[in-house]
């Protein structure tokens, strides 16, 4: 499977489940998020998006449903399930002590 | 992971598994609505349709790999796959109709005979009683009844001991026309062998009382069924047995036949006091007192052991009390019978336990023919592997191009090898399916096993072989075992190789490993295969030696059978019976002679054997020797027309209580007796009978005759010494109950006449049986028939896997030799040089298979020697005959190849 090279791996989940978090949205919304919220810095392949999408509810986290969409289209809506929810904090938590020890590292003086 | 968790995840697994193209219809709507809006996104941007199109595909990165991907993500792929896999195994065999029928034929045979042999002998050895812990129940040797009695009241050793008589007896059934089995048991039995009765009751205590009548009866199961069609209110009818009415008080548990491993079904038991009346023996002096002697041991008792002593510590407590039952009754220690020299014994009797749960418990000769079937059985089925075993080498050797070809174009190993096993799952199953119709073919054949396991028809025509899932798991899992093993050696070969090497190659690959594995696995059928076919040989070869010898006597007799002797009918057997009924027969139309005898041939005269001496040697014991008899009436030797060689026939006046004694032995017993002297004239002593007090001991008996040696028992014994009596000179209880009866004409419409002269002496002896001598003499060789039988179809099957076996290695390596082939020819090679070198390829595998072959069914063969009576395995005859044969097969599976091989060595040639 394709990742996509500029994202830590792991992020790309991480990414999803915290936007989900915030509102059950369709794959086209969750890509549309994906660029608003990150700007141009988290370049995401838009189509490598939907395997991890599958992935994700394979594993439990995320659960799909069909409903329609604003512009009145059958689309496949995600949202976090408990087990999603419990997964994104201890995640979030992970990536606070990661990304805290690594600036630590990076802020370090160089003699 | 938490349960609760996995119990979300598994019904979203299930769906991809049993519902993919719901799933696969969802991935391509949501994959189609990213597209959409991604399309109309682009449009807005002033791009014209079709771009906008190109754009939104381009930026999916490619809809079928995205699909693909969301496919592995579920998990979905592997099944997806699983399916391709066996719709792709399907075709394959489809398309190779010839290996798929082969390859589950000879799968099919191997395990359904083998299934077979193994639910045999599942029945027979594992679960012989369905009686409870079978393994705390103990046989102890032969007893009186006071030593029983002893016995059970001693109770350190036994939580309970029941008592059967030892031999158990039949009753005549004269409504129902038919012989019961019956054995007389204690009121205990059922209770000590941990019986559940199925309908009634079992025997009260008080039916152990010997001084009171207890009609009383249960029944088995099985007859329960056969004549009271399971009829509740079976309990408590009566049945006439013998001329005694029985009152039927209970059914015993299903499936119980016995006590012990290899009788029959038993139809009846009765309380023990009824054994005199039924056998009417109250006023028999031999038997009037058979519950009072300690000497006369016609029990087994059978002892529930008490829990926490062991079998060690039984013995040891019962030969406490043997000590002290020998101290307490002196005298009656002493035993009937006689020793094996034929001296009198003063047997101690001793005490031996038998644990039930015992395989030794079988009978010998049944052991030696169930490993008989089951070594003959086993080799056939490695047989069958290795043929298998050989097909799917041959067709993964003509794969290595397709399986080269697939891993070029980027299939991985471990997808090629799931492939490969996928066939043989396939195969597997279908293989599977057909063994059971084996199975129940060969279940279809067990009159021919029966006589093959000892001749005790009945215990194996009892058998419930019925379908068991154990017996299902076994075969399933020797199938798949051996289908890994084929299925993984040539995917493991065929997947190690060079690719390039291969593909670059042309035509079929000669060299690497699967021939020379193929030709081990020719050589090993070819070795098995041989020896089943010398043991066939063998049996065959005893069978023509022994069919064609003279027995002595003239087949051609009716012999009919009018009853038991027991009941009823022995007061009416007397001499003036005997002899209307002899002037009735003979004055039928069409009779030639006819007379009584107590046994006829091929019978084991044993039961009618006596110790006889020459003369008065002199007062002790010594001198006696076990001699067959048979107790006849006068005429025997004119219908059986073995001629009177000295002297004369028995008349009517021999056959009466006034005669002194006389005797007709045969020349054997002449020679052995009075070598070099005239018999006629000399005197036979008779010695005591196991199991018999007779007055007549020591009465001497004088040779009135001398005839001709006929072959009573078996004929490969040879001659041995032989007596005839008359009835009423010995005393015997055993009347002389068969009719011999020679005709002119045909036989069978006589057997009607005959019946009627029996019905209108209105005795309770009814013809039962009647058959021509001829026929009771092809029983005789009728275990080695059928061993032959057994034989020569595992032989046969054999030889012919094999021979199929060596047509493959040499048709297949003679077509990866076609190029070497048409070199040859084009370089001036004769045909016959061609020919040659593939025929010698298929011989040179053969003399390997022999020499190794040879030696091993010399080895194997030894074994066999005890049922061939006393001929020699080592029959070059027949070695040279199977080694003629498999040469003969050798060439004939060489030529067709080799034939090929010679028809287009050019063209093979010019396709290069």
């Amino acid at each position: 499977m394709s990742k996509p090279s500029d994202l830590v791996q792991g992020t790309l989940d991480l990414l999803i489940l915290k936007i989900l978090a915030l509102q059950p949205l369709n794959g086209w919304a969750i890509n549309q998020r994906l660029k608003q919220v990150s700007g141009d810095i988290l370049q995401v392949t838009e189509g490598s998006l939907y395997p991890a999408l599958h992935k994700l509810e394979q594993g439990g986290w995320i659960k799909a449903e069909w409903k329609l969409s604003e512009n009145n289209r059958r689309a496949k809506y995600y949202s976090l399930t408990q087990f999603g929810r419990q997964h994104l904090k201890e995640e979030a938590a992970n990536w606070n002590r990661l990304s805290a020890a690594i600036s630590h590292v990076v802020q370090l003086e160089e003699a | 992971m938490s349960p609760r968790r996995w119990l979300y995840i598994i019904p979203l697994r299930l769906r991809s598994l049993f519902r993919p193209t719901q799933v696969e219809r969802d991935l391509d709507d949501e994959l189609h609505y990213y597209l959409e809006m991604k399309i109309e996104e682009n449009g807005a941007k002033g791009m014209s349709s079709e771009e906008a199109r190109r754009v939104a595909l381009l930026s999916l990165g490619g809809l079928d790999r995205r699909k693909e991907e969301c496919r592995e993500a579920r998990g979905f792929r592997f099944f997806g796959e699983m399916r391709q896999d066996l719709g792709y195994a399907v075709r394959q065999l489809v398309h190779n109709p010839g290996f798929a029928i082969l390859a589950i034929l000879v799968l099919a045979l191997g395990i359904g005979a083998n299934t077979a042999v193994v639910s045999i002998i599942d029945q027979l050895i594992f679960r012989p009683l369905p009686v409870l812990e079978p393994e705390r129940l103990t046989g102890i040797s032969q007893s009186s009844y006071l030593d029983y009695i002893d016995l059970r009241n001693d109770g350190q050793a036994y939580s309970g001991v029941a008592a059967a008589d030892f031999a158990g007896f039949e009753l005549w059934d004269s409504d129902h026309s038919k012989d019961l089995s019956a054995r007389s048991v204690s009121a205990n039995f059922f209770d000590v062998l941990g019986l559940k009765i199925a309908l009634g009751r079992p025997f009260l205590p008080e039916e152990d009382q010997l001084n009171a009548n207890h009609p009383v009866a249960i029944i088995s199961y099985r007859l329960w069924q056969s004549m009271f069609g399971s009829d509740p209110a079976a309990v408590g009818k009566t049945i006439r047995l013998n001329g005694v009415i029985l009152t039927i008080v209970g059914v015993a548990p299903k499936r119980f036949r016995d006590i012990d491993y290899s009788s029959p079904y038993r139809d009846i038991w009765v309380p023990l006091p009824m054994f005199k009346p039924l056998m009417h023996l109250e006023a028999d002096p031999m038997f009037s007192d058979l519950f009072e002697q300690r000497n006369k041991r016609f029990l087994i008792p059978i002892g529930r052991l008490r829990p926490g002593v062991s079998l060690a510590q039984a013995q040891s407590r019962m030969r406490v009390v043997v000590e002290q039952l020998r101290k307490a009754y002196p005298d009656s220690r002493k035993s009937w019978g006689v020793k094996a020299d034929g001296s009198l014994t003063d047997d101690e009797w001793k005490i031996s336990l038998l644990s039930f749960n015992n395989p030794r418990m079988l009978r010998k000769d049944t052991l030696f023919s169930l490993s008989f079937l089951s070594v003959a059985s086993g080799c056939i089925l490695l047989i069958c592997c290795a043929n298998v075993g050989c097909l799917l080498l041959t067709r993964a050797a003509a794969r290595r191009r397709e399986i080269a070809t697939r891993l070029a174009i980027g299939a991985n190993r471990f997808r090629i090898i799931r492939q490969l096993l996928t066939e043989c799952a396939v195969l597997s199953s279908v293989s599977l399916v057909a063994s059971f119709a084996v199975w129940r073919l060969t279940l279809q054949c067990l009159p021919e096993l029966e006589v093959l396991l000892g001749g005790s028809i009945e215990s194996i025509r009892d058998l419930e072989l019925v379908f068991d899932p154990r017996i299902f798991f076994l075969a399933a899992s020797i199938t798949v075992v051996a289908n890994v093993i084929f299925a993984l050696t040539p995917a493991l070969l065929g997947s190690r190789f060079e690719l390039t090497t291969t593909l670059k190659e042309q035509g079929p690959l000669n060299g690497g490993a699967a021939p020379r594995w193929r030709q081990t696995l020719v050589v090993a059928q070819v070795v098995l295969s041989f020896i089943l076919l010398v043991g066939a040989g063998l049996f065959i070869r005893f069978i023509l030696r022994f069919e064609s010898v003279d027995p002595g006597f003239d087949l051609n007799v009716l012999v009919v059978n009018p009853g038991a002797p027991g009941y009823g009918f022995k007061d009416k057997m007397n001499v003036g019976y005997r002899t209307r009924v002899l002037e009735r027969i003979n004055a039928l139309p069409g009779v030639l002679a006819s007379s009584w005898a107590a046994t006829s041939p091929p019978e084991s005269a044993s039961a009618y054997g006596q110790y006889v001496r020459p003369e008065q040697a002199g007062r002790g014991d010594d001198g006696y020797r076990w001699i067959d008899c048979n107790v006849i009436s006068p005429g025997y030797f004119k219908t059986l027309q073995i001629p009177i060689v000295r002297g004369r026939d028995f008349t009517d006046h021999d056959d009466s209580a006034e005669s002194s004694g006389t005797v007709i032995v045969n020349e054997t017993t002449a020679r052995r007796f009075w070598p070099g002297a005239d018999p006629l004239g000399r005197q036979l002593q008779l010695g005591k009978r196991l199991g018999d007090t007779r007055k007549n001991l020591g009465q001497l008996y004088e040779v009135i005759g001398v005839v001709k040696d006929a072959g009573y028992k078996k004929v490969w014994d040879g001659p041995k010494p032989y007596a005839y009596f008359t009835r009423a000179q010995l005393g015997s209880n055993d009347g002389p109950s068969r009719l011999h009866v020679r005709v002119a004409g045909n036989p069978a419409l006589m057997i009607d006449p005959i019946r009627k002269v029996f019905e209108s002496f209105g005795t309770e002896a009814k013809v039962r049986d009647a058959r021509l001598l001829s026929a009771q003499m092809e029983l005789m060789l009728s275990r080695e028939r059928s061993s032959a039988f057994v034989l020569s179809l595992f032989g046969g099957l054999a030889f012919l896997l094999a021979g199929i076996g060596l047509y493959g290695v040499v048709s297949y390596s003679a077509a990866s030799r076609s190029r070497e082939f048409g070199i040859r020819v084009a370089l001036g090679a004769q045909n016959g040089t061609i020919v040659k070198l593939v025929i010698r390829e298929g011989i040179l595998t053969i003399l390997v298979g022999l020499v190794i072959g040879i030696p091993l069914s010399v080895a194997a063969t030894r074994f066999l020697q005890s049922r061939l009576h006393g001929m020699s395995p080592l029959d070059p005859i027949i070695y040279v005959t199977a080694s003629v044969l498999w040469i003969a097969l050798a060439l004939v599976a060489a030529i067709i190849p080799a034939i090929r091989a010679l028809s287009n060595p050019m063209n093979v040639l010019r396709f290069e």
